[in-house]
């Protein structure tokens, strides 16, 4: 199924010129072979004449030309071969034949000697071009694997399909020598040329109709091939294991280029690596986000569950309770339904502070929340949040500690209301309704600290930090205590996260806990001489 | 709830919420307080009906179906004289800010008590009804507080507090618009003037100051109320 299966026509349209055109990469046409294959003659001529003063056989002499010959087929190949060994007959008829300097018609007898000469000429330089090309080809083979493997490993290190077909197309363009256009297939299937300004230039290249073709047909179209073959550039589709991811096109400079089927079959392997490595990344990408999809479905289940619970709850509370007043208007006295009432009033109240949370908390997640900082004073927040929670904290004690030159904080007044309105609300739910609650604050060195202390029973032990973790509810909760979403401490965890501060959970050495909200101090906070100041 | 404001006429409160329980609530506590009622559930209707029958005070729902409150509010606006005070869910403080500064009065925040309800109507009729007559008094009393306007003197628990000039300023303001919010813009402006551009935490360190001074417990202040993000309120008993 691989692309270089297809090229089969191809193969065949450029088969016939491939041999002449093999020969011709090596050897050239040059005259000056010739001189030189003149010359070795010459020498064979002159070696030849020391031999014959030497009085020795003719067939020793004719040995000096045939080696000359043999080196001429290896060094220059078939031609220059064909010429030594004519005119290495002649000269040696000539001049070491009797009658002497002449040609006579007796020399008839030496075509044996020529026809010998030139078989052998013709022999030697065959399996030297054929050794050659052998040679030739193997480098060819070795260039282009370290080719291949330069693109494999370049490719592997990247991520991105972008990045992908952007340091392929530059990988290409190296190796093919020309201009190259990727156009990446879309989910949707529609092709997307990666480089708009070389749109242009593609277009020019290829008709849109190859380009078209090669997607409906996933097969190579255009220079060097029997379809669209006037385009200027040549077109591979780009098969991975699961579908086609693109066309890679080249548009060589040398538009001979792709008449070499190496070359043809050399892109197309390189366009198979890209679309292995595309989908390669692809699938990461993929599995990636199936991760994300499996926690969303956590967290939503456990969102979707907590608020089934915990939403459900109150509403549940509230509308038997109305009810009941409203199918026994006459019979309950006045305390019981002043119960009532004062349960539909709690518990709806209570219901609207868990929405509350709850948009909070997609309001943070979904980095919607602008902190617009100011200046604030923390007797003033710590006052707002102590009158929305009045209701809920009659019966316990508020201590408020707070020192007259504690410094303006640098805050988001809304956020941290309802950073302190959740900390006092966890008191509420899990500490007994007649214990208290200390507010207090210091100073010390860069920072600001912040401390919510009940008297309850305290966290148990080991999640003290857990307690701020989305849906975490601690289990003891006491007798008629009511649960949250869980979602309270996290929230104030994002909120002084965002604020660059730190919130911590811990249990004091007498009983109870106590949450730290730590704020780095903000440069010179500006009026906070003028505190001192007003007093 | 007792003492509704009693004939000649009970004053005319127009109620504009689409939403059908809330307007129903409102109506059947209303009445039974002694007021009169036109009701409007949208801000066409609202328009239409202010200009025919002319109320004394109006409730407005920032949420409408047809229009954006706050349009309805600046149209009321723009030829009603008497109180408009707003009403909408707990949301965004520059939703508030912008009612205050396109002229509503108050504005609450639902769900909120009865008890609120009635004090901020009848904060605002009385505050109206000062404006019309001019008459207004010098003395200010709540609870322990009191505040002496003509003689520039405060009490708390009949013992005398000394407020700097800037203090007394800040106080008198908050007294005559009390039980009404005063923006942070507001007052900053009558504070210092509206050239001096001072910030509102400027006005937060004066405020803690005055709180100091005549709050039993700063952090849980019983006359000066923070509207977190909003401003200030001189609450009464």
């Amino acid at each position: 199924m691989s692309a270089n299966g297809q090229v089969g026509t191809q193969l065949k349209a450029v088969a016939e010129r491939r041999a002449s055109q093999a020969m011709r990469r090596w050897r050239p046409a040059n005259y000056r072979h010739y001189v030189i294959t003149a010359l070795i003659v010459v020498l064979c001529g002159l070696i030849g004449s020391v031999t014959h003063a030497l009085k020795l056989t003719e067939a020793n002499i004719v040995m000096i030309f045939l080696a000359g010959v043999a080196f001429v087929a290896v060094r220059f190949g078939q031609g220059p071969a064909i010429f030594a060994a004519v005119f290495g007959v002649l000269v040696f008829d000539y001049f070491f034949v009797a009658p002497f300097m002449s040609f006579a018609p007796s020399d008839a007898q030496y075509f044996v000697t020529f026809g010998v000469m030139l078989g052998y000429g013709l022999l030697v330089s065959t399996l030297a071009s054929r050794l050659h090309n052998q040679l030739h080809a193997s480098q060819e083979q070795e260039h282009r694997t370290s080719q291949l493997y330069t693109m494999t490993r370049e490719l592997s290190t990247l991520s991105g399909s972008h990045n992908l077909l952007q340091t392929a197309s530059r990988l290409l363009g190296d190796i093919f020598a020309g201009e190259v256009f990727m156009f990446y297939r879309e989910a949707d299937g529609t092709l997307q040329i990666l480089d708009r300004e070389a749109m242009q230039a593609a277009e020019q290249a290829a008709d849109p109709s190859a380009v078209q073709w090669v997607l409906e047909n996933n097969r190579s179209a255009g220079l060097g091939t029997d379809r669209h073959a006037t385009a200027t550039a040549l077109f591979v589709p780009m098969i991975g294991s699961l579908r086609t991811v693109g066309i890679v096109g080249i548009q060589p400079q040398d538009p001979a280029c792709f008449d070499d089927p190496e070359n043809v079959r050399m892109l197309e392997t390189c366009a198979s690596l890209i679309a292995l490595s595309i989908e390669r990344d692809q699938l990461f990408v993929e599995a990636q986000q199936a991760q994300v999809l499996v926690q969303t479905e956590q967290l939503r289940n456990s969102l979707l569950s907590a608020v089934s619970h915990d939403l459900r709850t109150p509403l549940a509370t509230i509308a038997v309770t109305a009810s009941s007043l409203l199918e026994n208007p006459g019979e309950s006295n006045s305390a019981t339904k002043e119960e009532i009432v004062q349960t539909v009033v709690d518990e709806s109240r209570r219901a609207a502070r868990q929405v509350d949370n709850l948009l909070g908390m997609a309001r943070l997640n979904a980095g919607a929340v602008v902190l617009h900082r100011d200046w604030e004073v923390l007797e003033e927040l710590v006052g707002v949040a102590l009158s929305r929670l009045r209701r809920e904290l009659t019966g316990r004690t508020v201590q408020v500690r707070i020192p007259d030159n504690f410094p303006l904080l640098w805050v988001a007044g809304d956020l941290f209301e309802h950073v302190l309105v959740n900390l006092l609300e966890n008191v509420i739910r899990y500490t007994p309704a007649d214990s208290g609650v200390a507010i207090s604050a210091t100073t010390s060195g860069a920072a600001s600290q912040i401390v919510v202390a009940d008297q309850g029973p305290g966290l148990p032990a080991g999640s003290e930090s857990k307690v701020f973790d989305k849906f975490f509810r601690a289990g003891t909760v006491v007798a008629d205590g009511q649960r949250g979403i869980g979602l309270g401490l996290a929230i104030c965890r994002a909120i002084i996260d965002a604020h660059g501060g730190r919130i911590s959970a811990e249990n004091q050495p007498g009983g109870g806990a106590a949450f730290t909200i730590e704020l780095p101090r903000a440069n010179e906070s500006p009026e906070s001489d003028q505190v001192n100041h007003v007093q | 709830m007792s003492n509704a404001p009693t004939p000649p006429l009970a004053p005319l409160v127009m109620i504009v919420e689409d939403e059908g329980p809330m307007r129903r609530f409102l109506r059947s506590f209303l009445s039974g307080s002694g007021y009169r009622l036109q009701e409007a559930a949208s801000g066409a209707a609202a328009l239409q009906l202010a200009a025919e029958k002319a109320p004394d005070i109006t409730l407005l729902d920032l949420g409408l179906p047809d229009m954006d409150g706050q349009d309805v509010l600046i149209k009321l606006r723009s030829w009603l004289k008497t109180p408009i005070v707003v009403l909408s869910v707990r949301d965004q403080d520059t939703q508030k800010i912008t009612a205050l500064d396109h002229g509503a009065d108050d504005y609450l925040i639902k769900p909120f008590s009865t008890g609120e309800l009635l004090a901020r109507i009848r904060v605002a009729l009385r505050h109206a009804a000062e404006q019309r007559s001019g008459v207004e008094s010098s003395v200010f009393e709540s609870a322990d507080l009191k505040v002496d306007l003509a003689a520039r003197r405060v009490f708390v628990r009949q013992t005398e507090v000394h407020l700097t000039p800037i203090e007394f300023k800040l106080l008198s303001i908050l007294v005559h618009h009390c039980g009404r919010v005063l923006t942070h813009q507001h007052l900053l402006q009558e504070v210092w003037g509206p050239k001096r551009s001072q910030s509102p935490q400027h006005l937060r360190v004066f405020m803690a100051g005055l709180r100091r001074k005549i709050e039993p417990d700063p952090a849980q202040p019983k006359y000066l109320v923070t509207e977190q993000g909003v401003g200030y309120r001189l609450a009464m008993e």
